[in-house]
Protein backbone atom coordinates (compact mmCIF):
# COMPACT_ATOMS: atom_id res chain seq x y z
CA UNK A 1 0.00 0.00 0.00
CA UNK A 2 1.37 3.35 -0.87
CA UNK A 3 0.26 6.79 0.42
CA UNK A 4 -0.40 9.47 -2.47
CA UNK A 5 1.65 12.65 -2.17
CA UNK A 6 -2.18 14.67 -1.82
CA UNK A 7 -2.98 12.63 0.92
CA UNK A 8 -0.38 13.17 3.08
CA UNK A 9 -1.64 16.84 4.67
CA UNK A 10 -4.91 15.29 5.25
CA UNK A 11 -3.08 12.53 7.22
CA UNK A 12 -0.93 14.76 9.11
CA UNK A 13 -3.61 17.10 10.34
CA UNK A 14 -5.52 13.74 11.82
CA UNK A 15 -2.44 12.76 13.39
CA UNK A 16 -2.14 16.71 14.81
CA UNK A 17 -4.81 16.45 15.93
CA UNK A 18 -4.67 12.90 17.71
CA UNK A 19 -1.60 14.33 19.58
CA UNK A 20 -3.18 17.34 20.58
CA UNK A 21 -5.79 15.23 21.54
CA UNK A 22 -3.54 13.08 24.24
CA UNK A 23 -1.37 16.76 24.90
CA UNK A 24 -4.69 18.31 26.45
CA UNK A 25 -6.00 15.31 28.23
CA UNK A 26 -2.49 14.14 29.90
CA UNK A 27 -4.05 14.99 33.15
CA UNK A 28 -7.12 13.28 32.87
CA UNK A 29 -5.28 10.13 31.35
CA UNK A 30 -2.59 10.37 34.53
CA UNK A 31 -5.55 10.18 36.95
CA UNK A 32 -7.34 7.16 35.45
CA UNK A 33 -5.20 5.60 32.94
CA UNK A 34 -1.58 5.86 34.84
CA UNK A 35 1.48 3.32 33.25
CA UNK A 36 -1.00 2.39 30.33
CA UNK A 37 -0.64 2.61 26.54
CA UNK A 38 -3.12 4.56 25.02
CA UNK A 39 -4.35 4.94 21.41
CA UNK A 40 -6.03 7.92 19.49
CA UNK A 41 -7.85 8.11 16.62
CA UNK A 42 -10.45 10.83 15.64
CA UNK A 43 -10.00 13.06 18.29
CA UNK A 44 -11.05 9.72 20.20
CA UNK A 45 -10.01 7.41 22.70
CA UNK A 46 -10.14 3.89 20.75
CA UNK A 47 -7.82 1.67 22.53
CA UNK A 48 -6.08 1.13 25.72
CA UNK A 49 -3.92 -1.87 27.60
CA UNK A 50 -0.73 -2.26 29.98
CA UNK A 51 1.17 -3.15 27.08
CA UNK A 52 1.06 -1.25 23.74
CA UNK A 53 0.11 -4.92 21.71
CA UNK A 54 -2.94 -5.14 24.16
CA UNK A 55 -3.64 -1.46 23.02
CA UNK A 56 -3.20 -1.55 19.10
CA UNK A 57 -5.31 -5.18 19.83
CA UNK A 58 -7.95 -3.31 21.03
CA UNK A 59 -7.33 -0.27 18.98
CA UNK A 60 -7.59 -2.28 15.49
CA UNK A 61 -11.03 -2.93 15.07
CA UNK A 62 -11.81 0.54 14.86
CA UNK A 63 -9.44 2.51 13.09
CA UNK A 64 -6.28 2.56 10.75
CA UNK A 65 -3.55 2.08 13.57
CA UNK A 66 -1.06 3.25 11.28
CA UNK A 67 -2.29 6.48 11.88
CA UNK A 68 -3.31 6.55 15.32
CA UNK A 69 -1.52 8.61 17.72
CA UNK A 70 0.02 6.21 20.69
CA UNK A 71 1.07 6.83 23.69
CA UNK A 72 2.39 5.16 27.25
CA UNK A 73 1.09 7.52 30.23
CA UNK A 74 3.83 7.59 32.85
CA UNK A 75 4.52 10.69 35.36
CA UNK A 76 8.51 9.42 35.26
CA UNK A 77 10.10 11.65 33.27
CA UNK A 78 11.84 9.51 30.72
CA UNK A 79 15.28 10.40 31.17
CA UNK A 80 17.06 9.28 28.25
CA UNK A 81 20.11 9.55 26.41
CA UNK A 82 19.99 9.14 22.52
CA UNK B 1 13.62 25.73 0.50
CA UNK B 2 10.37 24.05 1.88
CA UNK B 3 9.69 24.99 5.67
CA UNK B 4 8.67 21.77 7.67
CA UNK B 5 7.45 23.31 11.63
CA UNK B 6 8.28 20.98 14.28
CA UNK B 7 6.95 21.06 17.98
CA UNK B 8 7.87 20.62 21.74
CA UNK B 9 6.50 17.83 23.61
CA UNK B 10 5.48 19.09 26.77
CA UNK B 11 5.38 15.87 28.24
CA UNK B 12 8.71 15.13 28.01
CA UNK B 13 11.10 16.66 30.96
CA UNK B 14 12.33 18.57 29.49
CA UNK B 15 10.38 19.31 26.52
CA UNK B 16 11.79 17.42 24.03
CA UNK B 17 12.28 18.58 19.70
CA UNK B 18 9.79 16.60 17.35
CA UNK B 19 8.90 16.66 13.78
CA UNK B 20 6.33 15.08 12.62
CA UNK B 21 6.13 13.03 8.80
CA UNK B 22 4.52 10.42 7.30
CA UNK B 23 7.29 7.47 6.96
CA UNK B 24 6.86 4.97 3.51
CA UNK B 25 8.61 1.99 3.26
CA UNK B 26 8.15 1.44 -0.83
CA UNK B 27 9.60 -2.08 -0.44
CA UNK B 28 7.82 -3.35 2.37
CA UNK B 29 4.45 -2.00 1.06
CA UNK B 30 3.89 0.03 4.40
CA UNK B 31 3.43 3.53 5.51
CA UNK B 32 2.59 5.52 9.13
CA UNK B 33 2.78 8.71 11.03
CA UNK B 34 5.32 9.40 13.04
CA UNK B 35 6.21 11.48 15.68
CA UNK B 36 10.22 11.54 15.44
CA UNK B 37 12.89 13.07 18.44
CA UNK B 38 15.36 15.77 16.27
CA UNK B 39 18.25 13.94 17.31
CA UNK B 40 21.67 15.17 16.25
CA UNK B 41 23.27 12.35 18.38
CA UNK B 42 22.08 10.02 15.95
CA UNK B 43 23.74 9.30 12.94
CA UNK B 44 20.49 7.61 11.21
CA UNK B 45 17.10 7.73 11.35
CA UNK B 46 15.69 5.20 13.19
CA UNK B 47 12.24 3.21 13.42
CA UNK B 48 11.80 2.32 16.95
CA UNK B 49 9.62 -0.51 18.23
CA UNK B 50 5.83 1.36 19.12
CA UNK B 51 5.85 2.58 15.25
CA UNK B 52 7.37 -0.23 13.85
CA UNK B 53 4.42 -2.23 15.35
CA UNK B 54 2.22 0.78 14.29
CA UNK B 55 3.37 -0.05 10.75
CA UNK B 56 2.46 -3.78 11.11
CA UNK B 57 6.12 -4.89 10.78
CA UNK B 58 6.45 -8.31 12.66
CA UNK B 59 9.90 -7.95 13.96
CA UNK B 60 10.59 -11.71 14.25
CA UNK B 61 9.19 -12.49 10.35
CA UNK B 62 11.17 -9.22 9.46
CA UNK B 63 14.39 -10.14 10.79
CA UNK B 64 13.82 -13.95 9.18
CA UNK B 65 11.99 -13.91 5.83
CA UNK B 66 13.85 -12.95 4.09
CA UNK B 67 17.19 -11.09 6.43
CA UNK B 68 16.85 -7.65 5.32
CA UNK B 69 19.98 -5.57 5.17
CA UNK B 70 21.24 -5.03 7.99
CA UNK B 71 23.34 -2.22 9.99
CA UNK B 72 24.77 -2.40 13.68
CA UNK B 73 23.69 1.40 16.02
CA UNK B 74 26.11 1.42 19.21
CA UNK B 75 24.00 3.72 22.01
CA UNK B 76 24.73 3.80 25.98
CA UNK B 77 23.11 0.09 26.62
CA UNK B 78 25.73 -1.20 23.93
CA UNK B 79 24.93 -2.71 20.23
CA UNK B 80 21.95 -3.62 18.66
CA UNK B 81 21.17 -4.61 14.99
CA UNK B 82 18.99 -3.03 12.78
CA UNK B 83 17.26 -3.49 9.24
CA UNK B 84 17.97 -0.97 6.40
CA UNK B 85 15.52 -0.03 4.21
CA UNK B 86 14.68 2.68 1.17
CA UNK B 87 12.60 4.99 2.89
CA UNK B 88 10.64 8.21 1.77
CA UNK B 89 9.53 10.76 4.47
CA UNK B 90 6.44 12.81 3.34
CA UNK B 91 5.44 15.89 4.81
CA UNK B 92 2.55 18.65 3.80
CA UNK B 93 4.46 20.04 0.84
CA UNK B 94 7.85 18.10 0.44
CA UNK B 95 9.35 14.92 0.77
CA UNK B 96 12.70 13.27 1.43
CA UNK B 97 14.59 9.88 0.70
CA UNK B 98 16.96 7.69 2.59
CA UNK B 99 17.56 4.71 3.99
CA UNK B 100 16.44 4.08 7.58
CA UNK B 101 16.95 1.83 10.10
CA UNK B 102 14.15 -0.47 11.50
CA UNK B 103 14.48 -2.17 15.07
CA UNK B 104 16.35 -3.58 16.86
CA UNK B 105 15.86 -7.01 15.16
CA UNK B 106 16.63 -8.83 18.38
CA UNK B 107 13.21 -9.60 19.90
CA UNK B 108 14.89 -9.07 23.26
CA UNK B 109 15.93 -5.39 22.59
CA UNK B 110 12.95 -4.77 21.23
CA UNK B 111 10.52 -5.23 23.78
CA UNK B 112 12.95 -3.80 26.21
CA UNK B 113 12.84 -1.14 24.12
CA UNK B 114 9.59 -0.75 23.65
CA UNK B 115 9.18 -1.01 27.68
CA UNK B 116 11.38 2.26 27.92
CA UNK B 117 9.68 3.74 25.21
CA UNK B 118 11.99 5.05 23.32
CA UNK B 119 10.91 7.20 20.38
CA UNK B 120 12.12 7.06 16.63
CA UNK B 121 15.11 9.32 15.94
CA UNK B 122 15.49 11.79 13.41
CA UNK B 123 19.03 11.48 12.53
CA UNK B 124 21.67 13.32 11.04
CA UNK B 125 21.42 11.83 7.80
CA UNK B 126 17.98 13.98 7.21
CA UNK B 127 18.83 17.06 9.51
CA UNK B 128 22.07 17.51 7.36
CA UNK B 129 19.73 18.07 4.28
CA UNK B 130 18.86 21.82 5.46
CA UNK B 131 18.58 23.90 7.93
CA UNK B 132 17.60 23.26 11.52
CA UNK B 133 16.28 25.89 14.20
CA UNK B 134 15.07 24.87 17.36
CA UNK B 135 14.27 27.69 19.93
CA UNK B 136 12.63 26.50 22.86
CA UNK B 137 12.46 30.38 24.65
CA UNK B 138 10.45 31.30 21.21
CA UNK B 139 8.68 28.20 20.67
CA UNK B 140 9.97 27.67 17.44
CA UNK B 141 11.25 24.57 15.75
CA UNK B 142 11.65 24.45 12.41
CA UNK B 143 13.77 22.59 9.14
CA UNK B 144 13.97 24.26 5.73
CA UNK B 145 14.63 21.57 3.53
CA UNK B 146 17.29 22.15 0.76
CA UNK B 147 15.52 21.47 -2.99
CA UNK B 148 16.60 18.60 -4.53
CA UNK B 149 19.17 19.31 -7.43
Amino acid sequence: MTIEQQDVASVLEQFERDRLYIKSHWNEFLEQRLDRWVVVYGEELVGEGPTLYDALDDARSKCAIENAAVEFITRDPRNMLL
Amino acid sequence: MSQINGEFREQDRPPSPSITAVVEFPKLGVWASVEFLVDTGASRTVLHPSDVLRLGIDIVTYAADPPPCTSTATGVGGKASYGVEDAILHFSDSNANLTALIGPLDPCQFDFALKKHVPSLLGRDFLNQGRLIVDYENNQLSFEMRPAI
